[in-house]
């Protein structure tokens, strides 16, 4: 059902990059500004985003993974679990450039 | 069953026809697959993000679509202070501030704790807005959506009654 609930969808409309306040100054971004996230496997090009409804900690940014415009999963790592078959979607290294 | 050759001829365009018309509608200008949600890039290329967009300051509430869908926020919320010392909605939608603000006050299972006890003021588990609470963007869904409520639905499953 993901952005088919049209409430849902105006609520975020897009993925964004969400990142603490403190890296954004670190690394010169503004809210809004277009970045790359950047992994070994890919890169995507998405927005930062500092006071939305995520907080992450110093360090760590998130990305959604709804957006069928802005493909996370073409950063992340597609290894799965050898017993459950799960995957290992969820995390990875990135670095983060001004695009 | 035998067929003359011209009725041959007549179904091969026939089959082609459609076989070029469902490759037209599933391809576009760009040589990638069309999709609403993906947009008119290709899926291995990396388009530019979209902008961030502005949320809806119309003030205007929401009709809600069922009693129990938490109503969408219909002003911006940017830059409101929302943690563990303050929060910033409580400052107009509170009881005791409604009347000054005239926002709809808090609803009262909001001061319900999960065993059903009313408590003085907002629960711990109630507190933060924004877990139930969106504001929206003025932008159009690239989905169609085809739910009716039930008030609609009711009246034509049974268009004699009521």
């Amino acid at each position: 059902m993901t952005r088919r609930v049209p409430e849902l969808y105006r609520a975020l409309p897009n993925a964004l990059c969400y990142l603490h306040p403190d890296d954004a100054k670190d690394l010169q971004l503004w809210r809004g500004e277009e970045i790359k996230v950047v992994s070994r496997r890919g890169y995507i090009r998405t927005r930062v985003e500092t006071k939305g409804r995520n907080r992450p900690p110093r360090g760590v940014i998130f990305v959604p993974w709804f957006d069928e415009s802005e493909l996370i999963n073409k950063v992340t790592l597609d290894a799965t679990d050898p017993i459950s078959l799960q995957t290992d979607f969820k995390k990875c290294a990135v670095r983060i450039e001004k695009v | 069953m035998r067929m003359p050759g011209k009725y041959y001829l007549l179904m091969l365009t026939a089959v082609a026809a459609i076989g070029l018309g469902t490759f037209a509608s599933g391809q576009n200008g760009a040589g990638g697959l069309h999709s609403n949600l993906r947009g008119n890039t290709p899926l291995p290329v990396e388009g530019a993000a979209p902008r961030l967009l502005p949320q809806a300051n119309t003030d205007i509430r929401e009709v809600r679509n069922y009693p129990e869908q938490p109503p969408v926020i219909p002003h911006t919320i940017e830059a409101y202070q929302l943690d563990s010392n303050v929060n910033q909605c409580l400052s107009c939608h509170a009881r005791a501030r409604t009347g000054e603000s005239q926002a709809p006050m808090v609803s009262i299972t909001h001061f319900m704790d999960r065993d059903g006890q009313f408590l003085a003021s907002v629960s711990p588990r109630r507190y933060f807005c924004v877990q139930c609470h969106v504001p929206q963007s003025p932008v159009k869904p690239p989905v169609a959506n085809s739910f009716v409520d039930i008030d609609t639905l009711l009246s034509t499953a049974a268009p004699t009654g009521k």
